[in-house]
């Protein structure tokens, strides 16, 4: 075999893989909301309005930024909101971001913080098991490498790079979305999710600094503070949960914990919804004009706490 | 195991090293083996025992065949092993199927009583290394073939684990030469070769295999979420967006199933095998005869050579028994797909197109000599009229709900020149839109200058790596991810 | 007679293409209108024209023109050079 043609493949995988993780991760960090593209005629620079940043993952986007922002501009409220929830965000991925939010000065942030965030995925299979399945014996043993990659990048690299091109030419798109398009979705009926019950399997959660997502998630919060930007945080709700009834009491034991600590409000949202004909699945509400009260809580919030 | 996982990446990468490093034949060839078992085994655990059965079925088969003295003991043991094939493929594929169209039945006729599915689980491969065991058995009868004489040998030819999961379907008289080389000095021994890994073949192989992923990775993928939102609910959808839909399709199922075929050839070509293609340019098909001689080779010579001509031999000069036979062979083409009406009834249009341009060649036999059929003009209209229906076939293929088929067949038929919500559809999945036109363009420069990947691997070094540079980056940036459409279960 | 020329001839009519492009390594892969249809028509006008018959197993053992002339000698016809 040429070990050249194979060094020089080696090679051309390696350059790759850095591009890659750079393509990866610029959109999030080099957003700026008043950024509107090369070929764009909206010369706005400057906006005069305050800003709300929304942060989360997957499950915040279907807060309506758009009906957020028509309230508050009703009311005459100098604020303007952005929904910048990104797919598989978690309090690790954030903090890669972190200063970038910072820098584009938000006057709140409001965090939708996943109970799912947490749990640590250790799967317990017997050797038998491992038999019968020797493709989740070999990715369990290289599970914290590839976690590891796995935070890193998106879950869809394809739509990272869509969204990045479109930011750099015509501006975030859309504006108040910037990070994830979905559009409409539609509802699931209850009945129909539960159909899906056989395929849960509760995971193991931790919620100690053992974990690192709970040591971002601190480091998350003092970010804020030392930058006098008030922070909001909710559970985000959930139809179904790999957590059973002990962690989630416990995960709300410590988003009281630090709430009190670190003096910032805490709403629990994550058992609100459940009995509601609102979902498209398990974690997600759907996009429609029937699931507006999902948004409408979260701007009760915002109208309660930012003290406007 | 995938081929597009980094699994397979590391898997192939290691059995490579371990060829290269370790010239020993026995080695290499049972470490071929062993992996592709393994290979099997690795997504589909237990149910490897089906391919291990197969191998050794028709290997014992085969020789029986051969060593019969009388054509009553060779159709026996040709049977035995035919009805094994089809039995295996039968229960795990078709048996639901069948199971519950007789419950549909009992139903109509008011039976009580409903026979339980048996909710097999579909074995990877299962339609390829069967097909390709039968071909085996059926060319020794033939006296085509002589068996092989080792079971090595024969299970290196069934187990392959390259083309194993999804083809091409190999035959044995074409890659058991391959496999063997004569020993000079000892006569006409014939012994397995030792496989040595050239430049060439190892570049050409590289090549292939990148463009094998690009296919799949860049143009497939990414082409589905468009087939998905026009398919997934066509009622009410306007004629141009299901011909956007259908055009989509086919373009996605070419790339995908070429891509795989294009990965499996090149693996196989770096270890030295000549595998045949698998698709020609079937975009470019003038007939639906033609089509059928550059979509899924592999399967169309089979379905020729061991189904069509052995049922339309005899009787070929009955129009209407070539047209029986014709149906025949592609409703089978049809199932073989799946187990579902859908499937049945594309093979069966695919048989009526095939009919009806037997009937028209037979009726007007010097047509395709004539000036406008041979003329530029005359084949740009010959290539449109044919993917026109190509493509009609293409919905079918897709949809599974009866309702859904009847409105977009119709709709793809009668037009109704409507062109709102296409706009809208296009506004809405830009990428994928631009993805078709420009695969529409790559594949006609392809088509225009020849055999791209030989072209393409013969680029000097730095022009080469930078080809697959540009592949590689594509692939990675525009891989669409373990996240499709709405479904976001983390458990 | 020369039958290896009357071959190529009536491969050529078949195909509709011209005498000098059939040799031994013309098929289904380089022969554009080599489909099962006209692979038909080519056995009834070989048969005709040479008096054999040929079996299912000798129609699926051809690929190229060298194989229909193996098989052609194997019905006893020369094939002059």
């Amino acid at each position: 075999m040429n070990y050249r043609i194979l060094f020089l493949i080696l090679c051309t995988i390696i350059l790759v893989s850095i591009i890659f993780g750079i393509s990866m991760t610029l959109y999030i960090n080099i957003y700026d909301p008043n950024w509107y593209g090369f070929f764009s005629n909206n010369n706005s620079n400057e906006n005069l309005k305050k800003r709300i940043f929304l942060i989360g993952s997957s499950s915040v986007y279907p807060v309506n930024s758009t009906y957020v922002n028509h309230q508050l501009n009703l009311n005459e409220i100098n604020y303007e909101i952005f929904n910048l929830a990104d797919m598989s965000d978690n309090p690790k991925k954030r903090l890669q971001s972190l200063s970038n939010i910072i820098s584009n000065k938000p006057d709140i942030v409001i965090y939708g913080l996943d109970i799912s965030n947490f749990n640590v995925n250790v799967e317990k299979k017997s050797s038998y098991d491992q038999l019968l399945n020797p493709k989740n014996f070999f990715t369990y043993q290289f599970d914290d490498f590839m976690k590891s990659i796995q935070d890193k990048i998106p879950g869809s690299p394809k739509d990272r790079t869509v969204s990045t091109l479109k930011y750099i030419l015509f501006g975030p798109e859309p504006h108040h979305h910037p990070f994830i398009n979905f559009g409409k979705t539609s509802i699931t009926p209850i009945k129909e999710l539960q159909n899906f019950d056989n395929e849960i399997e509760f995971l193991e959660y931790d919620f100690s600094d053992n974990n690192k997502q709970i040591i971002s998630f601190k480091k998350i919060i003092n970010e804020f503070k030392n930058n006098e930007i008030k922070l909001i945080v909710f559970s985000t709700p959930y139809q179904k949960t790999t957590a059973n009834e002990n962690d989630v009491k416990l995960f709300e034991k410590m988003l009281e914990a630090y709430s009190k600590k670190y003096d910032f409000p805490i709403y629990f949202l994550h058992d609100k919804y459940g009995e509601m004909e609102i979902w498209r699945d398990g974690i997600h509400i759907a996009i429609n004009k029937d699931t507006q009260i999902y948004t409408k809580d979260v701007l009760k919030m915002l109208i309660q706490e930012a003290e406007f | 195991m995938l081929f597009n996982t980094l699994d397979f990446l590391v898997f192939f990468f290691i059995i490579l090293c371990l060829i290269s490093q370790f010239k020993f034949r026995k080695f290499q060839h049972l470490l071929i083996i062993f992996s592709s078992i393994f290979f099997l085994y690795y997504t589909d655990s237990y149910l490897v025992t089906l391919l291990i059965f197969t191998i050794l079925l028709h290997f014992y088969v085969g020789k029986a065949i051969y060593n019969s003295q009388t054509v009553i003991r060779k159709k026996i043991f040709l049977l035995i092993g035919v009805i094994g094939s089809v039995g295996i493929l039968g229960i795990f594929k078709y048996a639901d199927f069948a199971i519950l169209q007789i419950n549909a039945f009992g139903m109509v006729i008011d039976l009580n009583s409903e026979i339980p599915l048996l909710n097999l689980a579909l074995p990877i491969g299962i339609s390829f290394y069967t097909f390709q065991s039968m071909s085996y058995i059926i060319d020794i009868y033939r006296g085509n073939l002589k068996p092989s004489k080792t079971l090595k040998e024969y299970a290196f030819f069934v187990a392959f684990f390259l083309p194993l999961v999804a083809g091409p379907i190999l035959r044995a008289s074409a890659f058991l030469p391959q496999l063997r080389e004569k020993i000079q000095q000892q006569g006409t021994t014939q012994k397995l070769k030792l496989f040595v890994i050239e430049n060439q073949n190892l570049k050409f192989g590289i090549t292939l295999m990148s463009l094998g992923f690009f296919k799949k990775m860049f143009f497939a993928d990414n082409i589905e979420p468009l087939v998905n939102n026009i398919f997934s609910n066509p009622i009410g959808m306007e004629s141009f967006s299901i011909m956007i839909g259908a055009i989509a399709f086919g373009v996605q199922m070419y790339c995908d199933f070429s891509g795989y075929s294009d990965i499996a050839i090149g693996g196989a070509a770096i270890l030295g095998f000549k595998i045949p293609l698998n698709f020609n340019k079937p975009f470019f098909a003038t007939s639906p005869s033609d089509y059928w001689t550059r979509w899924h080779i592999s399967l169309s010579t089979w379905v020729r050579d061991y189904l069509y001509y052995p049922l339309v031999f005899k009787n070929r000069k009955s129009n209407s028994l070539v047209f029986i036979s014709l149906l025949i062979s592609m409703v089978v083409m049809g199932i073989w797909h799946g187990a579902s009406w859908n499937f049945l009834i594309w093979g069966g249009i695919h048989g009526v197109f095939l009919v009806c341009f037997t009937m028209l060649r037979k009726k007007f036999p010097t047509a395709s000599s004539n000036k406008f059929f041979k003329s530029k003009l005359g084949k740009i209209f010959s290539i449109l009229v044919t993917q026109y229906l190509i493509f009609l076939t293409f919905i079918v293929f897709w949809m599974k709900d009866l309702e859904h088929m009847i409105y977009a067949v119709k709709k793809y038929i009668f037009l109704d020149f409507a062109l709102d919500k296409t706009i809208d559809i296009v506004d809405a999945n830009e990428f994928p839109i631009f993805l078709l036109i420009l695969f529409g363009i790559l594949h006609y420069l392809s088509y225009r200058n020849g055999n791209l990947p030989e072209r393409l691997s013969k680029l000097k070094m730095h022009h080469w790596i930078g080809v697959l540079f540009v592949i590689f980056l594509l692939v990675a940036i525009f891989y669409v991810g373990g996240n499709r459409e709405f479904i976001y279960f983390q458990f | 007679m020369n039958n290896k020329n009357d071959l190529n001839v009536i491969i050529a009519k078949v195909f509709s293409i011209s005498e000098s492009e059939v040799n031994d390594q013309s098929g289904p892969e380089n022969i554009e209108r080599w489909d099962s249809f006209n692979g038909l028509v080519l056995i009834d006008e070989l048969e005709s024209h040479f008096n054999v018959q040929f079996s299912v197993s000798e129609i699926t053992d051809v690929e190229t023109v060298a194989d229909i002339k193996r098989h052609l000698k194997n019905h006893n016809v020369v094939l002059d050079d």
